[in-house]
């Protein structure tokens, strides 16, 4: 076939960029701490010392560090060592609570931020891209226009701001849902128990609702904003002509077409969301990753604060060229030049 | 025309833009009807309101366009007063539509031969899928295009195969009239001619008429079998396109043909000074009276032409009083 | 020496000028969005000057609600709210202000050089923007951040910058790209105009708009990622910003507390400024893009 030899390159050239963005990335996540003078570690330690914290073999942990993450030979040979330990999946050991590793406490937390942030995003996606899709067709109605500046208002809301006002309502005002965790502790991780997943979802609400009321926004402004674009074009036209069903026409036509331009949105926002979710875990103590960044952040955890900026620089790299490659795929007008 | 030969009659159609300001009066009382089993070319220049009579007699104006009053009988029923519900049953069952620039005209992400299937099944209800098939491949094949044609998507196709493809969707319910707007206009000529060619076997065909609406007067000449002549919103001239071409009545109509190339003898091409009227504040008693020749004053800039019958054709000018 | 482009261009710009500024008070949208904003630092301006603490000092009993005297209420260290939000709409303003005009500015050269030269400058600053603009901005910051230890807020607004100068550069440089093949430039080249000249008349004004647009919008991210870092924990602990507020809020559980007062004002302060910087982007969005215009 001769299209396939197209297919091909683009592929790889795709695979390549990734590739190469994402050594970059990696790259300024190793170069930071060696921007600084001195060993950054020692420095950590002697901060928390001076704070009271107490350390068991301090040279133990700074001789682990600096074999892994050493500052022992030149700058390439670091990052090589740097390197070959990432893709080992060894990210180094935690400093506060050493000899715990950094992939482990990631691993603990990671799940929760996924279930938070992918439950969250897509019922905002869902709820506001339909919504959106009947406002931009009946974009003459009133009620359409208020939904527009309710949205607009929520679009700039930063999810924790709203996480805050729901914990003015919900603790102080009309104590309903619980305000902290993701379960309730007694129960322990046990996916065979009801009561577990209960407790589970129930705990969710508020730091989801956060998410969901606010980005519920930017989906619905978008697509709206499309759909009226789409309902001047001729197509839409003809196929009034045709005698169609106003309904079959919104779905069939209208929709299929902004569709793909809807799903490309989600794939650009994923690193803003990933952003704003964090900050919501941390004020409902909801133990993902966000939750995870902020202790280390107030507990100086070097170590963890680097991991997490690299798995989340890597999932949302990875996700977004996933995206990418599946665009084309889908969307049969694409083809695979380059734009 | 007998009224049972009748399949279009309009009567006094009035269609506005309404806008801040005054008013664009499209098209202003127009008056005629149309035959089974006939061609009827409508020509005027760009702006005349051609495209906006089209899309008034198929309800598709969309605002500030404005259909003031009125009637449209197809086929004994009245168009403008039809309940959307059986105005959408008729619709492309017995009243289709061509529309200009078929570039945009297909779902993008839809492929073409589902596009003609919607058709049918809205209208016709379940059929088995192979006579659905069968009957796509024939259809296709009826307007010149290989049915492989039916598993592509619009972007692959050329312009010419885009209209073709919407000729054999307007087609595939035998309507009884086909209103096509600049069908083959925004594309090459030789194209052009095939599309022209399609149409008129569509009509011996299947025995139903078509509204052909071009500014291409040569196209019509090939086709038509009657023609009207529009000028700012108003038909000035309409009869037997034979005759109509070679003894027009009405400045207008003169000036325009006489405007065409003559491959055969030496012309002296003369054009039509001035420019079309702002249809906001069009010219007071008949509107062309600011570029005709036979202007006859204190007559032609005070009281509006009747339509008077003149050889058989139906003409608006005080000439023929 | 006259060419007559020139004099053609000059009344025309006039006109330009004139005419966009009519068609964008025009826009509901900014003109709404620029009475919020414009509010906002009104009230900031002159509210300081008439309300005197010092928003860092303790000057009161603590968690008192508003009254007379303190028209805010005082937080749980017995600061003065309404100082604190008058300075922090100020230091979100300066912040914002520094941000966008570095990332407009060095952005915008960066993205012309590459559109302009292209080859081999071009493609490798089109890798570093893309690079740019693929780093998750909230771990870079917090990692810098956390290394750097002592943050100043302008250090904050530098860093900031080095993340916000991606967006302008790529699209200045995709704009310079088109626009060196489009006709009118031959037009131009062919009625004698300099290469220079070219430039200034043609291109500028072109992207002038898409940068106005672009500016407010950065504004708006400069005052919500500042915001966000500073409700984790990484922000200037000596000065109070509008984010600083916040993490004190959450610090001292005022929700739960029922210091409404406290809590509200810099969440409120701050939607306003966010929507109106939305606003005005919108409507400046739109004039940039005029088949967006009179949509509803």
């Amino acid at each position: 076939m001769v299209r396939f030899g197209r297919v091909h390159k683009y592929f790889v050239k795709r695979i390549i960029l990734f590739f190469i963005i994402m050594l970059i990335a990696i790259f300024i996540n190793f170069m930071i701490p060696r921007l600084t003078p001195g060993n950054p570690i020692v420095t950590v330690i002697g901060m928390l010392l001076r704070q009271g914290s107490r350390f068991e073999n301090i040279d133990e942990i700074i001789d682990t560090y600096e074999r892994m993450f050493g500052l022992k030979g030149s700058l390439p040979e670091q990052f090589v060592r740097y390197l070959t330990e990432i893709f080992r999946g060894n990210l180094g050991y935690s400093i506060r609570y050493f000899p715990v590793k950094v992939s482990v406490l990631i691993g603990r937390s990671l799940p929760f931020t996924i279930f938070l942030l992918g439950l969250s995003t897509v019922i905002s996606w869902v709820v506001g891209t339909i919504i959106g899709l009947l406002a931009g067709w009946k974009s003459e109605s009133n009620l359409s226009k208020a939904f527009s500046y309710v949205a607009l208002v929520l679009n700039v809301i930063p999810y924790y701001m709203l996480a805050l006002v729901l914990i003015y309502v919900f603790a102080y005002l009309i104590p309903i849902f619980p305000l902290t965790g993701a379960y309730k502790g007694s129960l322990g991780m046990n996916w065979a128990n009801i009561e577990f997943i209960k407790s589970l979802l129930w705990h969710s609400i508020l730091p989801s609702m956060s998410i969901i009321i606010t980005s519920l926004g930017w989906w619905f402004l978008s697509i709206r904003s499309l759909v009226v674009d789409l309902k001047g074009e001729d197509f839409i036209t003809l196929s009034e002509a045709k005698g169609l069903k106003e309904n079959y026409i919104m779905w069939r036509y209208a929709f299929r077409n902004s569709l793909l331009p809807q799903v490309t949105m989600l794939a650009l926002s994923l690193g803003g969301i990933v952003n704003g979710a964090l900050l919501t875990e941390m004020i409902f103590s909801y133990p993902g990753l966000g939750l995870l960044l902020f202790e280390s952040i107030s507990t100086a955890d070097y170590t963890v604060i680097q991991g997490i900026t690299l798995i989340i620089t890597l999932s949302v790299g990875f996700a977004t060229f996933i995206i990418d490659i599946m665009y084309p795929l889908i969307d049969p007008r694409i083809t695979y030049e380059e734009s | 025309m007998e009224e049972a030969q009748r399949i279009l009659d309009v009567n006094g159609l009035t269609t506005h833009y309404i806008t801040k300001k005054a008013p664009v009066k499209a098209v202003e009382n127009v008056s005629f009807e149309i035959g089974s089993n006939e061609i009827f070319g409508i020509v005027g220049e760009s702006g005349c309101g051609k495209s906006t009579l089209a899309a008034s007699l198929l309800r598709l104006l969309k605002p500030p366009g404005k259909i003031i009053s009125g009637e449209v009988f197809f086929d004994g029923v009245d168009l403008l007063k039809l309940p959307s519900k059986d105005l959408r049953r008729l619709r492309w069952n017995r009243l289709s539509y061509i529309p200009q620039g078929a570039m945009n005209s297909l779902n993008p992400v839809m492929k073409v031969g589902k596009q003609i299937e919607e058709v049918i099944k809205i209208h016709k209800g379940k059929i088995p899928k192979r006579e659905m098939k069968k009957r796509i491949e024939e259809l296709l094949k009826s307007v010149g295009l290989d049915p492989v044609v039916a598993n592509s998507y619009p972007h692959e196709l050329s312009g010419g195969m885009k209209q073709r493809t919407i000729i054999a969707m307007a087609t595939a319910l035998s309507p009884r009239l086909i209103i096509a707007d600049e069908p083959a206009t925004a594309l090459d000529v030789v194209v052009q001619r095939g599309i022209l060619q399609l149409l008129l076997h569509v009509k011996e065909q299947m025995n139903s008429s078509i509204i052909l609406i071009t500014h291409d007067m040569a196209a019509q000449a090939e086709v038509c079998d009657r023609l009207a002549v529009m000028y700012a919103g108003d038909i000035v001239e309409i009869g037997d396109i034979r005759r109509l071409l070679g003894d027009p009545q009405h400045p207008y109509s003169q000036a325009l043909i006489s405007s065409i190339p003559s491959l055969t003898e030496e012309k002296h091409l003369k054009g039509l000074p001035g420019f079309p009227p702002d249809l906001r504040f069009p010219p007071s008693g008949c509107k062309f009276h600011p570029r005709c020749s036979r202007f006859m004053p204190g007559l032609c800039d005070k009281v509006p032409p009747l339509t008077l019958e003149v050889k058989g054709r139906e003409v608006e000018c005080h000439l023929y009083k | 020496m006259s060419r007559p482009w020139t004099s053609i261009r000059k009344n025309a710009r006039a006109r330009q000028i004139m005419g966009g500024l009519r068609d964008l008070f025009s826009s509901r949208e900014f003109t709404a969005g620029f009475i919020i904003f414009a509010s906002l630092v009104m009230f900031s301006t002159v509210g300081s000057a008439l309300v005197g603490y010092d928003p860092m000092a303790s000057v009161g009993p603590p968690n008192i609600a508003p009254n007379s005297q303190y028209l805010f209420g005082t937080d749980s260290f017995g600061r003065d709210v309404m100082s604190q939000i008058l300075h922090g709409i100020q230091l979100s303003l300066i912040v914002a202000l520094l941000v966008s005009t570095v990332d407009t500015f060095f952005g915008s050269t960066v993205g012309f050089v590459a559109g302009y030269y292209g080859g081999l400058i071009g493609s490798a600053l089109g890798i570093i923007m893309d690079v740019m603009l693929v780093v998750p901005i909230l771990p870079a910051i917090v990692l810098i951040t956390v290394t750097v230890r002592k943050v100043e807020l302008w250090l904050m607004a530098m860093i900031l910058s080095l993340f916000g100068w991606a967006a302008p550069a790529r699209q200045v440089r995709s704009q310079t790209l088109s626009l060196k093949a489009r006709e009118f430039i031959d037009v131009a080249k062919i009625s004698g105009a300099r290469r220079s000249e070219i430039l200034f008349v043609e291109i500028v004004p072109h992207m002038l708009q898409w940068m106005s647009a672009h500016y407010v919008y950065d504004m708006l991210w400069a005052i919500l990622t500042e915001a966000s870092v500073e409700v984790l924990g990484l922000g200037p602990q000596h000065m109070m910003t509008l984010g600083m507020m916040l993490f004190w809020v959450i610090r001292k559980a005022a929700m739960y507390r029922n210091l409404w007062w406290w809590w509200i004002t810099p969440i409120a302060v701050l939607i306003c400024l966010f929507v109106s910087l939305y606003l005005m982007h919108r409507g400046l969005d739109r004039m940039v893009n005029p088949r967006l215009r009179g949509r509803r």
